[in-house]
């Protein structure tokens, strides 16, 4: 395929920066810009050459080489390792697209990785989510889903759906009366191996609900009355000067996302528009979505302050199930009439109250990852979510046919589960299932 | 040779078990002058394995047959010493019959239906050669120099091809217990044909005399009343012989018995490596079954009666290659069989195949213009599959004889076309024998339904005398008078067609209570197909859906190159190779599921949208 170049390190003043390369005839493309490569490359070999432009050094990398198809996008592969100043690396950049070599889009290398059958959809997924896991345990998850992929709980599921066909196939495929192996099997059998199936599946689906957090990490959400000092406390919180800070109220209108790392994982800290009645069109949008993260965030902190001494309407907080933190801002010009409605009071300017916070925050996060990480596996994607919900569907048709006696509506139902599993996780051929029959019963005569 | 010998035919037939009766029978009901030519005229539909016809997915195809005008479902009837409906209790649509028949009866009765055909002819002989000039078979060759001329060639061998019966370490060339084998057809096949061949196994149990049972410690299995006979268009009011249907009997190994299987398994050509062939695992000789299965401890055994005029027994579940010695004792170690004769030993037989794969939908071998193959020859097991083909390949020698396109049954409306498409798109890699599982469209192709999916075929094709034509229009006539009544008669504010929709309402009930009495004249298919019509309408709908909802869209080339959502790597992988140009062509290949023809008939309908913008 054409080929393609996306800086794989960021573009910040660093020791090194790396770009990477797939595509066809690779090296006979690069060698414009590389004379002194070798006229052959050989396969996972690092070279040392100058780029040269007009005549010019420019600077002096290390080329890594992989020859298509032993590559990770089945394609050439090249790494250019470079000085990492950025400057120096988008200069490279435009010196390879002079080349013919076009930036690559998001995601392009899995998706070629993909499409030449190196990793299946599967391991894209797991790849990714081993890309931006907001923790530790969540990359080592995604991580064991990408090298031994039976361990993936699409696959166990599938396992169970498949040895459940094979059951009914059984049952179907031979009278009952005179087949001794049947004796095992009874349409009672079948509805409770349904409902085990029909529990694992929830179970992974309400784990996976539970452990994909919507901001991908512990997200803490900062809400109050504008001109309170959300921002502010959101700038001091990430050590940062992102939000745009105003004695004008009303100045932040959409949600801001700051992340902090941590040994355990991320802490997602937003800042929102302040809540008020509002004509503005934008500024209701802003507001409509800080309502929005009410329900989404992992905890909320309300800011009051000496001009609004506000607490939020009750029925923002009704059936939140989440911590809610309410702290006395501006704290500096005057303490809360009555401290004891208060968590915490602080102070955005002076500072003050503020490292308890964060401590604060801190420890909840490392409770939401431990909590988190019981062992069981979840999915990787919201496409996974959707296959096993659809299958849990037809896992719950049948057994409403099995429960009225229609056994063979049943398997049609199941049928339909099959398709389900066939397009999420890979085709089934019929041999496969017919295989389990005979290894579970001794039939035929 | 004498010159009064015809010796040219529009289609020739070779070999007269279940699949060349009906290939020879259909081209002849064509109008075709055919010829079946055969090893042995009196062993022409002589069953090889159990008396048994039908069965779960393996008697819906003697439905079809029948519902073709074919001879399986009649010969049976009129055959047949017991009669079973299967799987009563588990939904119309995986029931299936189920016959014991008198093996002689069910030879003489092949034959008397091949000789009333005025255009089929028979011929005692052995094919030795072919002559093929440009790809097209010209003259078959027989053992005894004649040579005869055809137009179209259909090879339904069987267990001939390179047979070898083994009893315990000997083996002997041999088709079938006591009669010879093929030996040139193979490499005929291989070298000139250019076709592939494997090796396939299969087996029997040692027969016993009855006078020598003890019935008395075995369980008898009747069969069913009134009796389920096959045939839709003129089935038998009673037993050819008049009398009672004759019971089964069952009984169990024992301990015994595996222990004497064990002790000797050294001398079994199955675990002794002197058989090389693939067997089918669900007809597992009792050697397989004591080896796989060690913690069972008793297998059952059907002892099925072979006929009304002869004492002799099948005793169905030990079918077995060990030395005769052997046999005796795991008979003797059966109860009831303690003292039991045998009055012809257990076999198995090693035979070549075509792999299917090479065959067309017509089950035309590829490589050659006119030569078609059916049955066993085409790695699968049982007499209904082999008589399917057989029927497929004998209509498809007939309109290549007569310039008309072939027929190819299709998938989504019958076990005909699930088996051919089985066949021929993934091969076989042991016999193929039909399950209901095999059919994604189960609840639509019944047992109940065989006419109202195929009889409009056979008419068309010319593969039905008058009278049954006749009484296919009587049936749609009376079904549509019934279904008109059912929609117009209101029981507690809803019609009787809502009510037998229900799982717990049945037509029988309504008539005399509601619907006229008359109505309960009419043959009992007619009533439970129209019922069973009604009752699965609302999910047939469903199924059939997936496969109707879709006109057959041309599929452009560029669309195979995008990235088509969730469509799996494997059929990608499979569409950008075969580069198929209708969803009907990539709907035919393998592996391509109905989910991912769903999703590219949504991406391509995406794309002219794109294009029109
Ligand atoms: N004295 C004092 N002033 C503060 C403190 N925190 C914030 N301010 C001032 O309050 C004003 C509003 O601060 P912001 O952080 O922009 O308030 P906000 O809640 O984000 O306001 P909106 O985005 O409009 O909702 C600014 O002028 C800040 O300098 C504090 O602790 N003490
Ligand atoms: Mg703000």
């Amino acid at each position: 395929m054409e080929p393609v170049v996306a800086p794989v390190t960021l573009l910040v003043p660093q020791p090194v920066g790396i770009l990477r390369l797939s595509g066809d005839n690779l090296p006979d493309r690069i060698r414009p810009l590389f004379p002194a490569l070798p006229s052959s490359l050989e396969h996972r070999h690092i070279y040392r050459a100058s780029i040269i432009d007009e005549g010019n050094p420019v600077d002096d990398c290390l080329i890594l080489y992989f020859e298509g198809p032993r590559s990770y996008t089945g394609e050439d592969v090249i790494e250019i390792h470079a000085h990492g100043n950025p400057h120096n690396i988008r200069h490279i950049l435009s010196l390879l697209q002079r080349q013919g070599i076009r930036f690559a889009r998001p995601g392009e290398f899995s998706l070629r990785a993909y499409q030449n059958k190196k990793i299946s959809l599967l391991k894209a997924e797991s790849l990714h989510r081993m890309i931006s896991a907001p923790s530790y345990s969540d990359f080592q998850e995604a991580h064991t889903h990408y090298t031994a992929s039976g361990s993936h709980p699409l696959f166990t599921i599938r396992e169970d759906f498949l040895n459940l066909l094979a059951l009914f196939f059984t049952f179907l495929d031979h009278p009952d009366e005179e087949e001794e192996a049947l004796s095992e099997l009874s349409p009672k059998v079948l509805a409770a191996r349904i409902q085990t199936l029909d529990d694992s599946l929830s179970n992974v689906i309400k784990r996976t609900t539970k452990a994909r957090r919507p901001y991908n990490g512990f997200s803490v959400l900062i809400a109050g009355h504008p001109n309170s000092g959300k921002s502010s406390l959101f700038n001091r919180i990430l050590k940062d000067n992102r939000a745009i800070v105003s004695p004008i109220p009303g100045t932040t209108r959409d949600l801001l996302e700051g992340r902090l790392s941590f040994p355990f994982g991320d802490l997602v800290l937003l800042d929102s528009a302040g809540i008020r009645p509002s004509e503005d069109r934008i500024e209701q949008e802003g507001i409509r979505r800080t309502r929005q993260s009410f329900s989404r965030a992992d905890c909320i902190l309300w800011v009051a302050c000496p001009d609004f001494p506000i607490l939020p309407d009750p029925a923002l907080l009704s059936k939140q199930e989440k911590p809610v933190f309410f702290l006395w801002n501006k704290v500096d010009l005057s303490p809360p009439s009555d401290p004891s409605l208060f968590h915490h009071l602080v102070s955005a300017k002076t500072r003050r109250g503020l490292s308890r916070l964060s401590d604060r925050l801190r420890c909840l996060a490392e409770d939401f990852y431990t909590s988190a990480s019981s062992g069981s596996s979840t999915l990787d994607s919201d496409r996974q979510l959707n296959t096993l919900r659809s299958l849990r569907s037809a896992v719950r048709e049948a057994r409403s046919f099995l429960e009225k006696g229609q056994i063979d509506l049943a398997l049609g139902a199941l049928e339909v589960g099959r398709q389900v599993v066939d397009d999420g996780v890979g085709a089934v051929p019929y041999s496969d299932i017919y295989d389990r029959v005979f290894n579970l019963f001794c039939l035929g005569k | 040779m004498g010159l009064s010998l015809r010796n040219s035919w529009d289609v020739l037939v070779v070999g007269g078990g279940h699949a060349g009766i009906e290939a020879a029978y259909a081209a002849a009901r064509m109008g075709q002058n055919t010829l079946l030519v055969t090893m042995h005229l009196d062993l022409i539909g002589q069953m090889s394995c159990n008396p048994s016809v039908g069965g779960i997915g393996k008697g819906h195809i003697v439905r079809e047959i029948d519902a073709m005008g074919g001879a399986m479902g009649e010969l049976a009837d009129r055959s047949g010493i017991q009669f079973k409906m299967l799987n009563t209790r588990k939904g119309a649509a995986v029931q299936a019959i189920r016959a014991q028949c008198d093996r002689s009866r069910y030879r003489i009765e092949a034959r008397r239906l091949l000789d009333s055909q005025p255009t089929l002819f028979l011929r005692q002989g052995e094919i030795v050669d072919l002559e093929i000039i440009n790809g097209q078979i010209t003259q078959v060759i027989l053992q005894d120099g004649s040579k005869l001329q055809c137009r179209s060639l259909v090879l339904t061998t069987g267990t001939f091809l390179n047979g070898r019966l083994h009893v315990g370490l000997d083996a002997v060339s041999g088709g079938r217990g006591g009669e010879r084998a093929t030996s040139g057809l193979s490499s005929v096949l291989s070298d000139k044909c250019g076709l592939s061949l494997g090796r396939m196994k299969t087996g029997t149990p040692p027969r016993l005399l009855g006078r020598s049972i003890d019935f008395g410690r075995m369980l008898p299995q009747p069969g069913d009343d009134p009796v389920p006979f096959f045939s839709l268009f003129a089935p038998p009011d009673r037993l050819f012989y008049g009398g009672p249907q004759k019971p089964c009997f069952l009984t169990s190994t024992t301990d015994r018995t595996r222990e004497i299987i064990s002790a000797n398994l050294d001398r079994s050509p199955l675990y002794s490596g002197k058989i090389h062939g693939i067997g089918p695992r669900y007809c597992p000789s009792i050697e397989d079954k004591i080896v796989k299965f060690p913690h069972r401890s008793t297998h059952h055994i059907f002892v099925e009666p072979e006929g009304v005029d002869v004492d002799e027994f099948y005793p169905n579940g030990i079918s077995t290659s060990l030395p005769l010695d052997v046999q005796e004792k795991i008979v003797s170690s059966i109860p009831g069989l303690e003292n039991a004769i045998i009055l012809r030993p257990g076999y198995a037989v090693e035979y070549d195949f075509v792999f299917p794969d090479q065959l067309d939908r017509s089950l035309r071998a590829r490589p050659l213009s006119n030569l078609f193959l059916a049955g066993q020859i085409n790695g699968t097991t049982g007499y209904e599959e082999a008589a399917g083909q057989g029927l497929v390949a004998g209509i498809n020698a007939a309109l290549l004889v007569s310039g008309r396109p072939p027929w190819h049954p299709d998938r989504q409306s019958s076990y005909l076309g699930v088996m051919v498409d089985d066949l021929v798109t993934h091969s076989v890699d042991e016999p193929y024998r039909m399950f209901t599982s095999r059919a994604e469209n189960r609840l639509y192709i019944r047992n109940d339904n065989a006419v109202d999916r195929l009889t409009p075929q056979a008419l068309l094709l010319g593969l039905l005398p008058p009278w049954k034509a006749e009484a296919y229009s009587q049936r749609e006539s009376f079904q549509r008078t019934l279904k008109a009544a059912l929609t117009n008669t209101r029981k507690e504010g809803k019609t009787l067609l809502d009510h037998l929709r229900s799982p717990d309402c049945s037509l029988a009930d309504m008539i005399g209570d509601g619907l006229p009495g008359h109505f309960s004249q009419a043959p009992a298919n007619w009533l439970s197909s129209l019922e069973q019509e009604i009752k699965y309408e609302g999910y047939v709908r469903i199924s059939n859906d997936r496969w109707n909802r879709m006109e057959d869209l041309p599929i452009p080339p560029e669309i195979l190159e995008l990235e088509l959502p969730g469509i799996s790597r494997e059929v990608r992988h499979r569409l950008k190779k075969e580069r198929p140009a209708r969803l009907s062509d990539a709907q035919s290949l393998r592996g391509v599921t109905p989910g991912s023809i769903d999703l590219l008939r949504i991406s391509i309908l995406k794309h002219h949208k794109k294009i029109d913008q």
